[in-house]
């Protein structure tokens, strides 16, 4: 039995009824769902909400991109729960039901690490941006994070700038692995940003009125794209991979980004099916010619 | 010296902070005791500051429900009773306060050991009824109310507080068990719904006479119900000890002749309880530890021995009312009241317990075997168990021959479950098993193999030096067929002794990242590249400790020599708080010299370069993966590693820190 599907069966959600998305879309989760008397305390007392939250964090840092976002939020109410924070648990399990077949798979397409960086401002409550990236290698997802960020930004520009400087973080740290042990894999990588404003800032250096404020710090970003090791290009909103992990999306919009993260069914031929072309990438290269490919599946012993 | 009438004093205190909150919410309880009476009242308290209130709710209740006003008020030196509010309403009232002395609870005698009385029936009543802890607010209730209707030293025993108050006599008639099982009716369902559901009785509600607290465990809450009816009762206790139970059963068996059959007396204990003397809740407890300690007894609720049932009522009422001591119990309607149920009940059936019944079938024994014990034959083996002569019945009977198969059986019951509890724990426990020389044969194969990789040198016991014990883990590994495979000994150091910057430093364990992992999947996907896995045997025995850590560990146990002497380690050994860290040292130092390089990027990832080909490993502690463009390489390599670890080969990655990874090679 899989990983998924022990977890399923450990909180009796096996024959739970499927449902399309990780978390409902215009739902927010805050303080104010936490309990407010003592019958929902009584009520709530014997919630396994921890247990849940745990062992679905491990499907999440092993193979599960695509909930990271909906565990990202639902795990900061730990210790003061309600009824729907644990409602959110429950239809991430029937979310994974639905989707318990799926494997990351890795050596479908031929193009090399490239990356997507996305951010989701004002949806939260707390008015901290939620950011997040994900770096792909041959169509397989390798390295993702979903996380608030730690300022308050003035601007979608600024906090795109942020999250791509994050991004960059965890890129050089990936160029740096691959670097070392193939050398000649490495040449540009590619980082898409959907915000228009952010790429403007990032390709000139002049002096904004409205970014006068942006930390030092913050443009080591600049620094890295002008030493042209990473190439940040535009892409559109609906190709942005990284939304899942920012906010939660739509059923065709999940179902669509799952697909590109590289979780494909255990049959093949799922990626011909209609789904959105990918955005391509101007240093596109193939990282080898040789077949061959390894699907990994979050099932455990 | 009591005081002279009611009201003219009256002792109280407040006691909390409870560890547990109650249903409510609270945390603390006050108690008002009238001296002259006795009589006492209780009130649960979220806060100590509701202290004040709790006290003006009862001097207005004696006030008008007794036309009496306090005289003297005598409590703790607690901030509750000092402060400026309190004093202020005592001196309107004109009551005069009484405090101790700080640190002098003694002064506050009667309150205080009020105190001890009612935490240790509470406690009782909820040890015996296996209800949660919350629920001390409703047992607390039920104390004080059976505190005030029994009787007391200091009034008499020929009268209890409420009938110094009230000048009548309590009724106690057909008192239910606390936390006992009762089935609540369901309105308002359908006709073919279930028409009750079970739940637990948890005292009797205060404000409306007839109604009744009731616990439902599933929703943890408490509801008011008035259609009730008592469940059977169902008895499930347990201990080995076969002595006391026996002497305590026929202490309390013989001094009552009128009831010769035992189902009876147990039947009859409920209503014993409440009009014997003592508090409820330790009349609970000496009815766990007499009631047979081994079987789960129920008793069926019938009616066909009502009558001799209420005759032996009557009987045991008779014996109760000739000592001093105890109210008499009236019944409004000249019959059991209809709470009474227990009393409705004559026949036993007696079920051996599912550990019993596998201890019969001989699972878990030594030989594996199904060992037939004389007395469970008799009762449990045969399947005539609902109509036997029960063990009680046994145990009852003075008869010495049954006792001395009890002994017996005492003992088998005793080895038997201490052999199939799975794997012993101490050295001394092992050695009293029966396996013992095979266990011994183990310890010294592991002590021989430690000798041989050199883990330590004896020297003479130093003066000041950190010695930290060991202890052996005995594990016994079974085949698919539970036959015995090997007696698995392992000597393990007691870390948690080893004292930080003395005896250790690191005690990282070194682990690629799992982007590390997905990134050489990729890569050897990408290549077409094998994916092997293999991992290490006793790592943490090929750490080398260095010069300057100088742990001693004390002499084996079991194996100690004359003199003082104590075993300095040369190597890590399993339990060392650094035992993992040297590891990687050494796993470090293996890969360097085989021409591995470790990556700056992670530390837990090494390659080499071979002429054109090149080498990739992945390390998670004892577990790794290896890739490279060449086969031949892979297998050389892990030759060469085998030489200086032992390593399990695991063949082509399969499960990867229990994920599955499958390889498409078509594809």
């Amino acid at each position: 039995m899989g990983y998924i599907e022990s977890i399923l069966a450990r909180f009796s959600l096996t024959d739970a009824k499927v449902h399309a998305t990780p978390m409902v879309p215009a739902v927010t989760y805050s303080k104010d769902n936490s309990l407010k008397n003592q019958v929902e305390v009584a009520c709530m007392r014997k919630v396994p909400y921890r247990e849940a939250i745990g062992s679905l964090i491990y499907a999440t840092i092993a193979k599960r991109p695509d909930i990271t976002f909906a565990i990202s939020i639902l795990s900061q109410f730990l210790d003061n729960l309600g009824e729907a924070h644990w409602e959110g648990v429950k239809q991430i399990f029937r979310y994974l039901a639905g989707m318990k077949d799926r494997m990351l798979t890795y050596g479908e397409e031929r193009h090399g690490l490239l990356g997507y960086t996305n951010v989701d401002r004002a949806s939260q409550l707390h008015h901290q941006a939620i950011s997040g990236y994900a770096f792909l290698i041959d169509g397989g997802v390798v390295s993702w994070s979903s996380w608030k960020q730690e300022l308050i930004t003035l601007s979608t520009a600024e906090a795109e700038y942020i999250a791509a400087m994050h991004a960059m973080k965890e890129c050089i740290w990936l160029r740096c692995l691959i670097g070392e042990i193939f050398p000649r894999l490495i040449d540009q990588t590619t980082l898409f940003c959907d915000n228009q404003a952010t790429l403007q800032l990032v390709t000139d250096d002049n002096y904004h009125m409205c970014t006068k404020h942006i930390d030092i710090c913050f443009h080591f970003i600049y620094q890295m794209v002008e030493d042209g090791s990473i190439n940040l290009i535009y892409c559109s909103t609906d190709n942005m991979t990284a939304n899942i992990l920012t906010k939660a999306l739509l059923h065709w919009k999940v179902a669509t980004h799952v697909l590109r993260l590289g979780l494909c069914r255990a049959s093949r031929g799922v990626l011909d099916s209609g789904t959105p072309g990918k955005p391509k990438a101007e240093s596109d290269k193939a990282l080898g010619s040789m077949g061959g490919h390894i699907a990994c599946s979050t099932i455990a012993g | 010296m009591l005081a002279p009438s009611f009201g003219a004093e009256v002792h109280t205190d407040l006691w909390g902070l409870s560890p547990v909150t109650s249903m409510g919410g609270q945390k603390y309880y006050i108690t008002f005791m009238d001296d002259h009476t006795r009589f006492t009242q209780l009130q649960i308290l979220r806060t100590k500051d509701q202290a004040l209130d709790a006290y003006k709710a009862f001097t207005v209740w004696a006030s008008t429900q007794h036309g009496a006003r306090i005289k003297h008020l005598r409590s703790g030196h607690g901030g509750e009773y000092t402060d400026a509010e309190f004093t202020k309403f005592l001196n309107e009232q004109g009551t005069e306060q009484r405090l101790t002395t700080h640190d002098m609870p003694q002064h506050n005698r009667v309150a205080e050991s009020l105190n001890c009385c009612l935490v240790e029936c509470v406690q009782a009543l909820l040890h015996q009824s296996e209800l949660p802890k919350s629920l001390w607010g409703e047992a607390i209730h039920l104390c004080i109310w059976l505190k005030n209707q029994t009787s007391t030293q200091a009034i008499g025993k020929a009268t209890t507080p409420f009938e110094q108050l009230t000048r009548c006599k309590p009724n106690l008639a057909g008192m239910p068990e606390w936390g006992q099982r009762v089935w609540v009716h369901r309105g308002s369902e359908s006709k073919l719904d279930v028409r009750a559901s079970i739940a637990h009785w948890v005292g009797f509600n205060q404000d409306s006479p007839h109604a009744h607290c009731i616990y439902w465990p599933e929703k943890g809450s408490i509801s008011v119900e008035r259609d009730i009816k008592f469940a059977s009762k169902q008895a499930i206790v347990y201990a080995p000890h076969f002595p006391i139970l026996q002497a305590d059963l026929q202490a309390t068996a013989t001094p009552q002749p009128p009831m010769a059959a035992p189902p009876a007396v147990v039947a009859l204990l409920p209503n014993l309880q409440t009009l014997a003397p003592c508090t409820p809740a330790q009349s609970h407890g000496l009815q766990a530890a007499w009631i047979s300690r081994l079987l789960t007894a129920t008793i069926d609720s019938s009616n066909e021995d009502e009558d001799q049932v209420e005759s032996e009522l009557s009987d045991l009422t008779d014996l109760s009312t000739d000592g001093p001591s105890t109210p008499i119990p009236q019944n409004r309607k000249g019959k059991p009241a209809e709470v009474a149920q227990p009393t409705r009940q004559s026949t036993w059936t007696c079920k051996p317990s599912a550990h019993v019944r596998r201890l019969a079938m001989g699972e878990g024994m030594t030989d594996g075997s199904s060992q037939s014990f004389p007395g469970w034959h008799l009762n449990y083996a045969g399947h005539s168990a609902t109509k036997s002569t029960s063990l009680i019945e046994a145990l009852a009977g003075p008869d010495t021959g049954d006792s001395a198969f009890l002994a017996d059986l005492n003992n088998v019951i005793v080895v038997a479950i201490k052999e199939s509890d799975g794997d012993p724990k101490t050295l001394s426990e092992v050695q009293s098993r029966s396996n013992w020389p095979h266990w011994k044969e183990a310890m010294d194969r592991e002590i021989k193999s430690l000798k041989v990789a050199g883990t330590w040198k004896t020297v003479p016991c130093l003066p000041r030096k950190n010695i930290v014990r060991a202890k052996w883990v005995f594990k016994l590994k079974r085949k698919a067929n539970r036959s015995i495979d090997k007696y698995k000994v392992r000597l393990v150091a007691r870390g948690f002794m080893q004292i930080y910057g003395m005896d250790y430093y690191d005690t990282f364990s070194l682990v690629a990242c799992l982007s590390s992992f997905c990134v050489l999947m990729a890569l050897a996907a990408c290549f077409g590249w094998e994916l092997e896995a293999f991992d290490f045997n006793s790592v943490y025995l090929n750490g080398e400790l260095d010069e300057n850590e100088e742990i001693y560990m004390q002499e084996l146990p079991g194996y100690e020599s004359l003199g003082e002497f104590v075993k300095l380690l040369l190597k890590a050994i399993y339990g060392l708080k650094q035992a993992v860290v040297k590891w990687y040292h050494v796993l470090h130092q293996t890969l360097t010299d085989l021409g591995f390089c470790v990556s700056a990027a992670d530390l837990g990832v090494f390659y080499a370069r071979i002429g054109e080909n090149i080498l990739v490993l992945v390390v998670h502690v004892d577990d790794c993966s290896m890739t490279g463009d060449s086969p031949k390489l892979i297998a050389l390599y892990k030759h060469k590693l085998n030489d200086c670890h032992t390593l399990t080969e695991l063949g082509p990655v399969n499960w990867l820190l229990g994920i599955k990874v499958t390889w498409d090679r078509k594809a």
